[in-house]
């Protein structure tokens, strides 16, 4: 329960994508959680909980976006290139989640 | 260049491959089990046993095992092959490369690169396996993860044919060993998470011309086609991920039929056949003899995959012709293989709420109130909670069984996962069609996650459990010599006395186990080879804290008792 409180915390923090259709944008860190279920889970674990084929992403640097982004789009050994799947908004959802499950501060 | 004409060159080279390789034919595949100079097949034989007759290695002396040599494959994905030995030379396929190795140095001979997508990796379900591979007449038959079956001579690694089984953009990837059989090149196909529908090809041996295609999803109009809501069972998973066993004297091929797509039981409607289901298939023609269906809808992701070993048992006392399957589903099923008949199906996995039994008189599972509220539930608000897991009782990693004791040897599960299904659309590319979310894994509460287990099919029971906190993810090699191998995620390679289970000997490779575990003698001496390399999708998943700290890197080692001077 503590961590859905600080996901919820965070997301309050998260400027909300806005989604292409009519729907109102749902929060970003909920959106990107379900693109990394989808897409990132069978890899880097349920919460980010991983001993296996993924970079374990709760010790993922927060000042270091831009190499999270170049990995998922180049791909980086056994992780494979995202850069035609994934578009760079999708990226940054997964980035807020990624964020939002770390409880990392929102940077200023 | 023209089709026709490579596969005439393809076919004149293998011609003169066949004169100039040792005589390796289809009777010495079929006499694979007995005959341990070679190992020509996957799983040691067609009945896929796992078992050798060779005797110098004993539980009793075991615990003198030495490393003979080490050879590095230079890659950090599961390294999951099955090595073949074919006159003193070793084939290993790896997801990028096959390699020729000398048996006894350990010196690489060739090494042939395979080209990949950069993208590939998201189209794999469950990290990143080649399992093995099949030969015939100087010809090495290999699958490729961007779903292509490829020949390859033994002499050079250069390729003979190449054909694409399917497109891996629409979530088609291949991951297993070939089988021949019945004159034929039969592969499956993996993508049950990728809302695919399954498979099976046949291909001929010399050219790579396709000789059948059989989809394992029933459409409308044919048997089986009723099972499904609408157009499912265009998207409705049914893979066949794992290699069939072949029995030559009945002439049938058995092949595990894998989970439905989505794992949604509720959104796909019915039985959906062909998923979760044994098929006895003509090898010549694809015509299904019979089939018999472990879970109907499989609402769990319990597949059907798991090797189907074929033995002789004695059932009511006549010795009988079986197939048997440690089933995902927490069963162990032994099935009258000329028939498809249910001769007996019990509980090995040591917790299953999903069913209280399977019913002898019609084979299907007795659904627990739990498993009945899922088949009728699309969406639901609260996660449940389901043991086994879709790790299952018993993984991919095949079993052995020791012909002289009858008794299987398997490596189980203990884990229950938390489940919410829900409604979901098909995404399409590398993203995963469930159906549910996932939310999390539950040990069992004395911490022991997995055991390797002595499993008696005629009894139903075990003989012995070696309980272990993760559970063993590599293959189980018996022995003649009373001993059985096996490796841990956490690196150990290790010998076990069959009759008891006392663990005799082990030795720390360098990452965890996914191998699977071969034996086979040169000169009189008996060697022991297994891979070491593990990516796998419980380390990704299970999040269990005994793996943390585990590396990757495959590699290759072999051992044997000292050299007598």
């Amino acid at each position: 329960m503590s961590r859905r409180r600080r996901i919820a915390l965070t997301l309050a923090l998260v400027v909300a994508w806005p989604a292409a259709g009519a729907q109102p944008a749902p929060d970003a860190a909920e959106a990107g959680r379900k693109l990394y279920v989808s897409s990132c889970l069978r890899c880097h674990g349920i919460e980010l909980a991983t001993n296996g084929i993924g970079f374990d992403l709760r010790t993922f640097p927060q000042h270091d976006k831009e190499r999270f982004v170049r990995s998922v789009t180049q791909g980086l050994r056994a992780m494979p290139a995202w850069g035609e799947t994934l578009k760079p908004e999708q990226i940054d959802l997964i980035w807020a989640y990624i964020g939002a499950v770390n409880g990392w501060k929102p940077a200023q | 260049m023209n089709t026709k004409l490579a596969h005439g060159l393809a076919a004149a080279a293998m011609a003169a491959m066949a004169a100039i390789a040792s005589a390796q034919t289809i009777a010495d595949l079929r006499n694979d089990a007995a005959t341990p100079g070679d190992v020509s097949t996957y799983g040691m034989g067609w009945s896929q046993q796992r078992h050798s007759p060779l005797t110098q290695i004993t539980a009793a002396n075991a615990g003198k095992l030495q490393a003979v040599w080490n050879l590095s494959l230079d890659n950090s994905a599961n390294a999951s092959n099955q090595p073949l030995v074919i006159g003193g030379t070793m084939y290993i396929a790896s997801h990028t490369h096959t390699i020729a190795v000398d048996a006894l140095t350990g010196r690489q001979k060739w090494k042939t690169p395979i080209e990949l997508p950069a993208d590939i990796a998201g189209y794999l379900c469950c990290g990143i396996h080649t399992r093995g591979m099949a030969a015939l007449d100087g010809v090495l038959y290999r699958t490729t993860i961007d779903a292509h079956v490829l020949a390859i001579s033994m002499a050079d690694g250069k390729t003979l044919w190449k054909q694409k089984a399917a497109e891996y953009k629409d979530g088609y990837t291949l991951t297993h060993a070939p089988l021949i059989a019945g004159g034929v090149l039969i592969t499956g196909i993996s993508g049950g998470e990728y809302g695919t529908r399954g498979f099976l090809d046949a291909w001929d041996l010399k050219t790579g011309a396709k000789k059948w295609h059989r989809w394992t999803t029933a459409a409308p109009g044919e048997p089986g086609g009723d099972t499904w809501k609408g157009d499912a069972y265009k998207t409705g998973g049914a893979p066949t991920w794992l290699t069939g066993t072949y029995d030559p004297d009945l002439d049938l091929v058995y092949w595990g039929v894998g989970n439905g797509g989505p794992w949604n039981p509720a959104t796909r409607g019915g039985d959906s056949l062909y998923i979760g289901s044994v098929l006895a298939l003509r090898p010549s023609t694809g015509e299904i003899v019979w089939h018999y269906q472990f879970s109907p809808g499989d609402p769990y992701d319990y597949d059907g995959t798991n090797e189907l070993v074929l033995a002789e048992l004695p059932i009511g006392g006549k010795p009988t012709k079986v197939l048997m399957q440690a089933n995902r589903n927490g069963f162990f099923y032994v099935l009258d293989r000329t028939s498809g008949k249910l001769l007996s199906a019990n509980q090995f996995a040591r917790k299953v709420n999903w069913a209280s039994g399977i019913d002898m008189a019609s084979g299907r599972p007795i659904d627990t109130p739990m498993t009945a509220m899922v088949r009728k539930t699309e969406e639901m608000k609260d996660f449940i909670e389901v043991w086994p897991s879709a790790f299952g009782g018993k993984n991919w990693m095949p079993m052995s069984y020791d012909p002289g004791s009858k008794l299987v040897f398997l490596n189980s599960i203990d884990l229950g996962m938390k489940v919410k299904y829900v409604k979901q659309a098909r995404p399409g590319g590398p993203n995963w069609y469930l159906g549910l979310e996932l939310g999390g894994f539950v040990g069992p509460e004395d911490g022991n996650r997995g055991a390797l287990t002595a499993w008696d099919p005629v009894a139903g029971k075990p003989v012995w459990r070696v309980l272990n906190k993760s559970p063993f993810w590599s293959g189980v090699l018996s022995t003649a010599g009373g001993v059985v191998f096996t490796g841990s995620q956490s690196g150990q390679f290790m010998a076990f006395d069959s009759k008891t289970g006392d663990k005799v000997w082990s030795f720390q490779t360098g990452s965890g186990i996914s191998g699977l575990p071969i034996t086979w003698e040169r000169d009189g001496r008996q060697y022991v080879t297994v891979l070491s390399g593990a990516a796998t999708v419980y380390g990704a998943l299970a999040g269990d804290p005994d793996l943390a700290n585990v590396p990757a890197g495959g590699s290759v080692w072999t051992f044997a008792l000292p050299a007598s001077r």
